[in-house]
């Protein structure tokens, strides 16, 4: 039998006060398909365990009469992919949701351990880039907001200090009319998709004068070490109609401020590829739903 | 010994009590009923040939009471693993064990001193049970440890201190083969080569109007049957030494053992447990010595479970492989000539690579009439795992480089991918490159067969409006396949019993490994003994209940042992009706024993109130069959009989590629086989299904990637597995009406042939639908784009 | 450190003390003795350790035991009832798809929550629900087939 310890938090605060208590020792788990995978690998032998999974303050998904968004961060996959009300307020997070690795996977893994893990090929964090998301921290201090855009900082190091845990998501209500978002990946296979696979994630807003993309965030997928906000490539097509010269203009951006990783399936080079095809496929996606037309692509 | 054994011996199935037994037979009968009440012709006479029967062990399978070795557990058994190799090359110094063996729960530690001087192999035996001063691959095992619980050998393995002095580890069969390397094998880096020739290559090239030259690569692949190696041993209360084990081959297991650990034969007794897939991954030594060795010593039965990621770095893998060949053609598209020659990487022991090399020869240019052949094959060794049978025995690359070849002469000569193939297929009469004349041949039946679904397919196709950056696009390929050992007599037997309450049991050595040859078996004896199939049991796979009668490989086992238990069906039945007229004192000729029934003149009784009438001879009627056709080939020359038949396929496939990502999905498959008579539907048609599966895995995702000799991928995350998105379910199975006039009511075998036209069949497809022609495997989707682009001229 | 926890397997209540890190197939198979449930990848990948927590399929190679106190499992020891098959144990059976059997209980967990969940799925539906088990020798016709049969009832 393990030397492991185990504690239930039940609340926010008492997750913190475990933290602090473990004085760094402790890992938070809550759906736990990356930790325990992590400690079936022989790569993680926790000494304390944190489990956040029923902690009150990190359930539900509430969708405010404004759009205002917040979903707790031991929301599981499979909630965030089955809330009609998430689905009109922001289709490309139920769609997103509903493409992770299967169903075995949706059902215990959550949001928060997602962003947490901060895998750079994760598609929540990709997601929530894109919607320049908050992330609200709960700490010793009492907590603080982190912006997603600032959150990710290195390869699996993320804002999070040793005594902090994410409590919840916030996504803003969107700005201005006419927008639309989406969710695309690409992957060798069609399930499962851990190894090598690239995603896009495209919130913009279209102005109905002209046809321009007048506001627009992304996120990426498998792009870098760490899940990439491309703001060069949000810059290029801003105020752009989303027509051959912009995409041009996104490719250039782009392949300046990413650097995928080559792996043992696919080159750098091929997953660049990769993201501008299915970037440039998931503005178009976007732009129609908000109202913009074209043909699938 | 402390422990005991206390469930039905050997069963493979938890059954329960007997009233449970007999509850679920009748439910089982119940849905077979069912079932049978579906089809509309039911065989003739009792006999079940023909008709989809589910199968028995499908029962105990679905209610989760199949005993996989992992899952039989015994009074104070002990668990084991190994302590492997960390490097590629290397001689061992120094071996340590004494910290081990000091760990908590450790009973045991074993190692190359306790193994003894014999070497296990299964054609060659050049493999120590545990490395002694050399280790020859990252993953061969040092020593292994018996301990407690799983974990604590786990722990204690790692505390097996090993000294090595790494070696030049040879990574590719260029470097083995290369002046001065290191010598793996004491024979030299050369496994094995093998040369054929029919004809005169030079004139026939000459005769060509077109020769194309190419080269192929083949990538490794790893068998991923989903139960890891398992097995158990103990020692029974009569002394005999009994290692359960899931494998294909009991009886190699059971004298290999007898030799190894100098024990007499009756002493040893090899169990088959249920097998959770092998594909010819589990023909070939895995936990079997071990564990016996362990039992011994340890006096207590130990059990051994591979991990995923052994399954990855220690057992045995389908070669890689490159091929360089010249194919010549007239201008009608007549073969005048096939100039070959195959590279394979052996890996670090000889496991089955004899066997995979020889196929690869005498398959050279399989099924196609060329008169002017020539093939050379090396297979070297490297520091890799070793190389062994894999579902086909090498011949899905060797298809894979001809096929490709041939759709692009057909095209370069305006020719049907399928008009070239007939032009070129074998017949009744022709002769093949090792000299055998064929017989029975139903080639041009598939490809008939195929025809109409290819024309219409093409022209709507055609005129589909082409969407994005998608495209469809329709491929061919061939297969021609002889079936067991190649070249080599390989018999099989069987056995069929009754008892007084009219249980018949039919014994054969060859075992039911997930294909539902049991089954089949079953329908050939009964319908061959004139009794129903519901009252045979198939007992296979028990080194001791049964003749050593082969492994189940090769797409063996309907036609052999499905042979053998027909001919031990009639005697059975011949002897029955002896029994029953001694009883009656009535003329053996005027009794008839016939669709579960017997009869004596007019007078009719059901074969049940006839065994209970012979219940006192019963134990004496016994049929026997032996199956053991002339084969013969010359091992140096090849030239010869090597098979007793051969099963020939041609697939269609349609497939669609996204040319902005390369990206290569399979849309459909028309799989048309010529599989003589079809013992059972269901399990032939799930036989071709599971091979085209298999067969995408191969073509577009599956690799086992090796760096400066360690396996890199040795799980599921990055060793890619097509899932139920990615393989069609538009596969249409389609059986063309032959009759093997040597096989079992006409039968052949279809099991492992299904996925070697995929690969070549959707390599056509993408240069049909892309104008590209891909040369390796697998097609990722980066390497169909780099094509794509140097297409369309975009990159160099 | 050891962690009580009350688990509800096929109907049946088990009070447990299982270890912080121990895993809910290991639970299963060696200390319950339910060897039905599979373990091959221990990565959640291969979907051959498939169980149902509170009617969810799960991974149970990654999934601690001890943090699903007081819910409910269920195992493929458990879909038969009465003594008879469930009707998608019946279709696996005689729709042939069942090959080697390891796959099979994973793939019958998650074909009866789909079932359950959305009685009258598509084929798309079942081929989604699906994705996520491997199966090595059926090549998943079968398997599909079987699942639709039940659904179309």
């Amino acid at each position: 039998m393990s030397g492991c310890r185990f504690t239930v938090a039940r609340t926010a605060a008492e997750a913190v006060a475990g933290l602090a208590e473990a004085d760094g020792e402790a890992h938070i788990i809550a759906g736990g398909v990356a930790l325990v995978l992590l400690m079936n690998e022989g790569l993680l032998q926790p000494s304390w365990l944190i489990d956040v999974s029923r902690a009150a303050e990190l359930q539900g998904i509430d969708v405010a009469d404004d759009g205002a968004i917040r979903i707790g961060a031991a929301v599981t996959h499979r909630e965030v992919a089955a809330s009609a009300r998430l689905a009109s307020v922001c289709p490309m997070l139920a769609e997103m949701a509903a493409e992770i690795a299967c169903g075995r996977v949706m059902n215990r893994g959550t949001v928060g351990g997602s962003i947490c893990l901060a895998d750079p090929q994760g598609d929540p964090p990709a997601a929530l880039l894109a919607l320049d998301a908050t992330f609200r921290l709960a700490g010793p201090e009492g907590g603080r907001d982190v912006a997603a855009r600032d959150f990710f900082r290195d390869l699996y190091v993320t804002a999070l200090t040793e005594n902090e845990l994410l409590q919840h998501v916030r996504i803003a209500p969107p700005p201005t009319a006419h927008r639309g978002t989406a969710f695309g990946k690409y992957a060798a296979r069609q399930a499962m998709d851990y190894a090598s696979t690239v995603s896009a994630a495209v919130s913009l807003a279209r102005d109905p004068a002209d046809g321009s993309m007048s506001d627009i965030g992304l996120g990426l997928g498998g792009c870098g070490t760490i899940p990439v906000w491309p703001q060069k490539t949000e810059a290029a097509l801003r105020g752009r109609r989303p027509d051959t010269e912009a995409f041009a203009a996104m490719r250039a951006a782009l392949a300046e401020e990413t650097a995928p990783i080559g792996d043992m399936l696919y080159s750098a080079d091929y997953k660049r590829h990769v993201a501008a095809v299915i970037l440039e496929r998931t503005i178009k996606a976007a732009y129609r739903r908000a109202g913009g037309g074209g043909p699938d692509p | 010994m402390s422990s005991h054994w206390t469930e039905p011996e050997g069963e493979k199935f938890a059954l329960g009590t007997l009233a449970e037994q007999a509850h679920w037979k009748r439910e089982y009968r119940r849905i077979v009923e069912g079932v049978r009440g579906r089809l509309p012709d039911v065989g003739d006479a009792g006999g079940t040939v023909g008709q989809p029967i589910p199968r028995n062990d499908a029962l105990y399978k679905v209610r989760g009471r199949a005993r996989y070795a992992a899952n039989i557990e015994m009074e104070g058994m002990l668990h084991a693993c190994f302590v492997r190799s960390e490097h590629p090359h290397a001689r061992i110094l120094g071996l340590d064990t004494s910290k081990a063996e000091k760990a908590p729960g450790v009973r045991a530690a074993l190692t190359a001193a306790d193994a003894g001087e014999e070497l296990i192999g299964t054609l060659v035996a050049d493999t120590p049970v545990l490395a002694r001063d050399r280790v020859r691959y990252a993953g061969e095992a040092i020593a292994a440890i018996a301990a407690d619980t799983p974990a604590q050998a786990a722990a204690a393995a790692q505390l097996v201190a090993v000294e090595y002095e790494p070696l030049p580890a040879i990574l590719t069969p260029e470097e083995a083969l290369a002046e001065g390397a290191v010598e793996i094998d004491p024979e030299g880096n050369v496994l094995i080569a093998l040369h054929n020739e029919r004809g005169d290559i030079e004139a026939g090239l000459a005769e060509a109007d077109l020769v194309l030259e190419n080269d192929y690569a083949m990538a490794q692949i790893e068998h991923c049957f989903l139960e890891p190696p398992a097995g158990i041993a103990f020692v029974d209360p009569d002394g005999v030494l009994t290692v359960m084990v899931c494998t294909q081959y009991p009886h190699y297991h059971h004298k290999q053992i007898a030799r190894v650990l100098g024990r007499p034969m009756d002493k040893v007794r090899v169990v088959q447990t249920v097998v959770g897939g092998g594909f010819g991954g589990k023909m070939d030594n895995t936990v079997e010595i071990a564990v016996a060795l362990l039992a011994l010593k340890t006096e207590r039965p130990v059990r051994m479970v591979y991990t995923r990621e052994e399954v990855f770095t220690a057992t045995t893998k389908r070669h890689p492989m490159k091929v360089k060949q010249r194919l010549g053609a007239t201008r009608d598209g007549k073969f005048t000539a096939l100039d070959a020659e195959y590279l394979l990487d052996g890996g670090a022991y000889r496991s089955y690579s004899i066997t995979v090399s020889g196929r690869c020869v005498i398959h050279a240019g399989m099924p196609y009439m060329i008169p002017n052949l020539r093939v050379d094959l090396t297979t070297a060794f490297t520091n890799h795992v070793p190389c062994g049978a894999m579902r086909s025995f090498g011949i899905v690359k060797t298809a894979f480089a001809l096929e490709c070849q041939i759709s692009e002469m057909a095209e370069r000569l305006g020719l049907s991918p399928i008009e070239i193939r007939r032009r070129n297929g074998f017949v009744d009469g022709d002769t093949t490159a090792t000299g055998q004349t064929l017989h029975d041949v139903g080639l041009l039946k598939t490809l008939d067969a195929l025809e109409p679904i290819y024309r219409k397919r093409k022209a709507e196709i055609a005129a589909a409006p082409k969407v994005g950056s998608l495209r469809r696009g329709l491929g061919v390929a061939c297969l021609g396949y002889g079936i067991g050992y190649s070249g080599v007599r390989n018999p099989s037997t069987a056995r069929i019993r009754v008892d007084g309450e009219g249980t018949v049991t039919a014994y054969c050595g060859t075992p039911d490994i997930g294909t539902g040859s049991d089954m089949s078996l079953a329908q050939i004896a009964s319908q061959a003994a004139g009794v129903s199939v519901n009252r045979v049991n198939v007992v296979s796979g028990d080194s001791t209940k049964t003749d050593d009668s082969g492994p189940t490989s090769a797409s063996r086992t309907t036609y052999f042992s499905g042979n053998a238990a027909l001919i031990a069906g009639r005697d059975f039945r011949r002897r029955f009706e002896a029994a029953v007229a001694g009883k009656l004192r009535a003329p053996a000729d005027r009794v008839r024993l016939e669709a579960d029934t017997v009869t004596v003149d007019n007078e009719a009784m059901s074969f049940k109130e006839a065994c209970r009438l012979v219940a006192d001879e019963a134990p004496g009627i016994v049929g026997y069959g032996k199956f053991d056709p002339d084969i013969e080939a010359d091992i140096l020359t090849l030239k010869g009989n090597p098979y007793p038949t051969y099963t020939f396929a041609t697939h269609l496939v349609e497939i669609e590629i996204d040319e902005a990502l390369g990206s290569l999905a399979l849309a459909r498959v028309w799989a048309a086989h010529d599989a003589g008579t079809i013992v059972n539907p269901i399990g032939s048609e799930g036989q071709i299904e599971g091979g085209v599966a298999q067969g995408l895995g191969q073509a577009v995702m599956e690799k086992v990637v090796r760096e400066n000799g360690y396996v890199v991928n040795p799980h599921y995350r990055d060793y890619l597995l097509p899932g139920a998105k990615d393989v069609p379910l538009d596969i249409e199975c389609i059986f063309v009406d032959n009759y093997d006039r040597t096989g079992p009511y006409g039968a052949k075998g279809v099991a492992e042939v299904s996925l070697i036209p995929i690969p070549a069949a959707m390599a056509a497809a993408v240069a049909d639908a892309s104008a590209v022609r891909p040369a390796r495997l697998p097609m990722e989707s980066e390497y169909l784009l780099r094509l794509i682009e140097r297409r369309d001229g975009a990159k160099p | 450190m050891s962690v009580a926890i009350r688990l509800t397997v096929n109907g049946e209540r088990h009070d447990l003390t299982v270890g912080a890190t121990e895993t809910l197939v290991s639970v299963l198979r060696d200390r319950l003795g339910m060897t039905g449930t599979h373990k091959d990848c221990c990565m959640g990948i291969c979907g051959s350790c498939t169980v149902l927590v509170d009617d969810r399929p799960v991974s149970s190679c990654l999934l601690l035991a001890a943090q699903i106190d007081s819910q409910s499992v269920r195992t493929v020891e458990g879909l038969e009832r009465d003594g008879s098959l469930s009707p998608l144990q019946e279709a696996f059976l005689t729709f042939g798809a069942v090959q080697c059997g390891y796959c099979t209980p994973g793939f019958l967990m998650t074909a009866t929550a789909l079932l359950e969940e959305n009685p009258r799925p598509g084929r798309a539906e079942i081929v989604e629900a699906l994705k996520g088990n491997l199966c090595r020798c059926t090549g998943y016709k079968k398997i599909v087939e079987a699942v639709e049969a039940v659904a179309n009832g």
